[in-house]
């Protein structure tokens, strides 16, 4: 009857990678799927190339929209086209590693409380080799999303009764960061997991839309942190989602100013969450330590300023772990000291 | 052959994509194939439904296909229970889905209680985005979480019940005026039907058990703010029709439309000035909940007043 899995993939002028893509695919372990391709109005070589796998492999379903309508619009319509019980990203220029399936459908029959599950992926194109080692709990998934997107799209399984309760469609208003919106607003309804194995190849274009169309994304970001901040209960203005989209893209700046208003907006989260008990408080304070320590890291700032900073705030400070925290804000600052050569 | 316990009943009108959800539905119950059928009523549809039906022919020697002409969610429930064959007839909405254990808390009903007609609440799911404000609970109906007979004022929901077939054929099924007819918003005439059944016999018993629960459709349509108040000025027209009502006051009710609409008005104004923010998050939760349920009541009253005007 119904397969067991939906693997959904839109594609628009994907014709140099497609072929590699599709294959990974179709040669997967885990062979009880349908691959449902949306062909979002390519005019390059794609629609001959997906009509080639459409002969050869039944698995495959190919649907063609006559304009570019926008890969939320397309997801939405594959998901509604899908029939299996788990719904499977793919990107039109990303490899999946072989047991991919298998050992993500594995996961989702195991935990049936996780609605959404993504993996660890490593990063192809022409960059160096590098790994995007995500967390793999709930808590500190959405800990993370507080910041910055904590999932990699086209590495996802979604369960497609969660889908369906929860009305998580993509919003077709927007166009990059889509991902982001749509886990913004599942956090609130399903159980978050990433698999801590690397499972996808992802492809990273230098002029890929997360370098083109920066404005854009932030105004998507923009929604998702309120949205996110809302069950927190506490006021903020534009310029902290400024900051706070500064610190989530580590944008840090190099002042004791931009230092100092850090720690006040990331104490503010804390506190406000110690408050509302929204995020387990030990697991949110993690997550604001490190961002805060990689805000010294980067910080330019005089170091007697600086030292001030660490020790002043209670944050927590993820260098010299081990030493007191006085010490470690004079050694920190001692280093940076030499680092820059002032003795 | 053993006898069919229930007949279930899905009438569908060009809805053919979603109808596959809900025909899936229903075979995929935890029940014995043996004990019931299913009876698909295409009301004429005419998109590719005859084509998603027929995939399902061909693989279950339980599912009948029936063609019913003339247009009207009355006429395709009517032909529905005329082909049925099981003691209780059981209709399910084509953009609806039965939850798995369905079949099997209905035969529980049927069994142990055996009342008139039994039935469950309907929780929402989509296949669209829906706006911030939109609570789940716009698109649910439930009639509180646990099993009991419903009090006279109460009806079953006509997405979710289970009728015994003899009491449809005795009271000749569901009146053809009332109800969708096409693409054209009509409601009641389950509500018709329910009513006449306890005005034959006072003792029957309708019976609401929460789990024989499905989820329901919740279309993009029906989640924009502004065809609310429609939807309900038109469900009140109807409530008004299915109660056999007699000649009124027509100044009484011209009091009573004036009284609602100056309280609608006013109520615009005060929502926008204060509202209790943990009741009506936003200020579409207002409107919908405080505001637009006054038309309910205006339209039954604009229709009693139609008819009041007719029989004179």
């Amino acid at each position: 009857m119904n397969p067991r899995v939906s693997v959904l993939m839109s594609v628009y002028n994907g014709e140099q990678y497609l072929e590699e893509s599709v294959e990974s695919i179709l040669n997967q372990t885990f062979t009880d799927f349908e691959f449902i391709i949306i062909d979002d109005g390519s005019f390059d070589s794609s629609p001959n190339l997906l009509a080639r796998y459409r002969q050869c492999d039944p698995r495959v379903l190919i649907h063609r929209f006559d304009g570019n309508r926008g890969l939320s619009a397309a997801l939405n319509f594959g998901i509604n086209l899908a029939r299996g019980e788990y719904i499977v990203r793919m990107d039109a220029d990303d490899i999946s590693l072989q047991n991919r399936l298998q050992e993500q459908v594995a996961f989702m029959d195991a935990n049936p409380g996780v609605g959404v599950c993504g993996t660890w992926v490593e990063l192809i194109g022409n960059i160096e080799r590098q790994i995007w080692r995500y967390p793999t709990r709930h808590a500190d998934i959405h800990a993370c999303m507080l910041f910055a997107n904590t999932l990699v799209h086209p590495s996802v399984i979604m369960r497609a009764v969660s889908i369906e309760k929860y009305a998580l469609y993509y919003d077709e208003n927007i166009r990059y960061a889509q991902d982001y919106e749509l886990w913004g607003r599942a956090l609130a309804c399903v159980q978050f997991a990433n698999l801590d194995q690397i499972l996808l190849q992802h492809r990273i274009h230098t002029e890929g839309a997360g370098v083109k169309h920066r404005e854009a994304q932030y105004k998507t970001h923009e929604m998702v942190y309120r949205r996110l901040f809302s069950p927190f209960g506490f006021e903020y203005s534009d310029d902290d989602l400024r900051l706070h989209q500064q610190i989530g893209a580590y944008q840090y700046g190099n002042d004791i100013e931009f230092l100092r208003r850090t720690r006040k907006w990331l104490e503010t989260i804390s506190r406000a969450n110690r408050q509302s008990g929204h995020i387990p408080p030990d697991i949110l304070d993690r997550e604001l330590g490190a961002r805060w320590t990689q805000a010294c890291q980067f910080s330019q700032a005089a170091p007697l300023p600086l030292c001030f900073e660490i020790i002043a705030s209670p944050l927590r400070f993820c260098e010299k772990a081990g030493l007191p925290k006085l010490w470690r804000g004079i050694r920190f600052c001692l280093d940076k000291m030499v680092s820059v050569k002032i003795f | 052959m053993s006898k069919i316990k229930i007949s279930v009943v899905i009438c569908t009108y060009n809805r053919a994509e979603l109808l596959r959800g809900a025909i899936q539905s229903v075979l995929g119950q935890e029940y014995p194939v043996k004990d019931y059928e299913l009876i698909i009523v295409d009301n004429n549809s005419t998109d590719f439904t005859h084509i998603v039906v027929e995939e399902f022919l061909s693989q279950y020697a339980h599912v009948r296909y029936i063609l019913e002409t003339n247009v009207g969610l009355s006429h395709a429930r009517n032909r529905g229970w005329q082909e049925a064959r099981g003691e209780y007839v059981g209709y399910l909405d084509d953009d609806a889905k039965a939850s798995l254990g369905w079949l099997s808390a209905a035969e529980d009903v049927a069994r142990n209680i055996h009342p008139e007609a039994f039935g469950g609440p309907f929780y929402a799911f989509y296949n669209s985005t829906k706006p911030v404000w939109f609570k789940d609970e716009y698109g649910s109906h439930v009639q509180g979480d646990v099993a009991r007979p419903l009090l006279n004022h109460e009806y079953l929901d006509g997405g979710n019940m289970f009728i015994r077939r003899e009491l449809l054929s005795c009271h000749g099924g569901f009146h053809i005026d009332l109800g969708m007819k096409g693409t054209k918003i009509a409601y009641g005439e389950e509500t018709h039907f329910f009513k006449q059944l306890r005005a034959d016999d006072k003792n029957s018993v309708l019976f609401y058990d929460p789990a024989i629960y499905i989820y329901h459709l919740v279309r993009k349509d029906k989640m924009n703010l502004w065809a609310v108040p429609k939807r309900f000025y038109f469900s009140g027209v109807y409530s008004a029709r299915v109660n056999n009502l007699q000649k009124q006051n027509r100044a009484g009710l011209v009091f009573q439309i004036l009284n609602i609409s100056i309280r609608v008005f006013l109520f615009f104004f005060r929502g926008l000035v204060v509202r209790d923010k943990a009741k009506y998050p936003y200020f579409e939760n207002y409107l919908y909940e405080s505001l637009f349920f006054n038309f309910l009541e205006l339209g039954s009253l604009f229709e009693r007043f139609r008819i009041s005007s007719e029989i004179e």
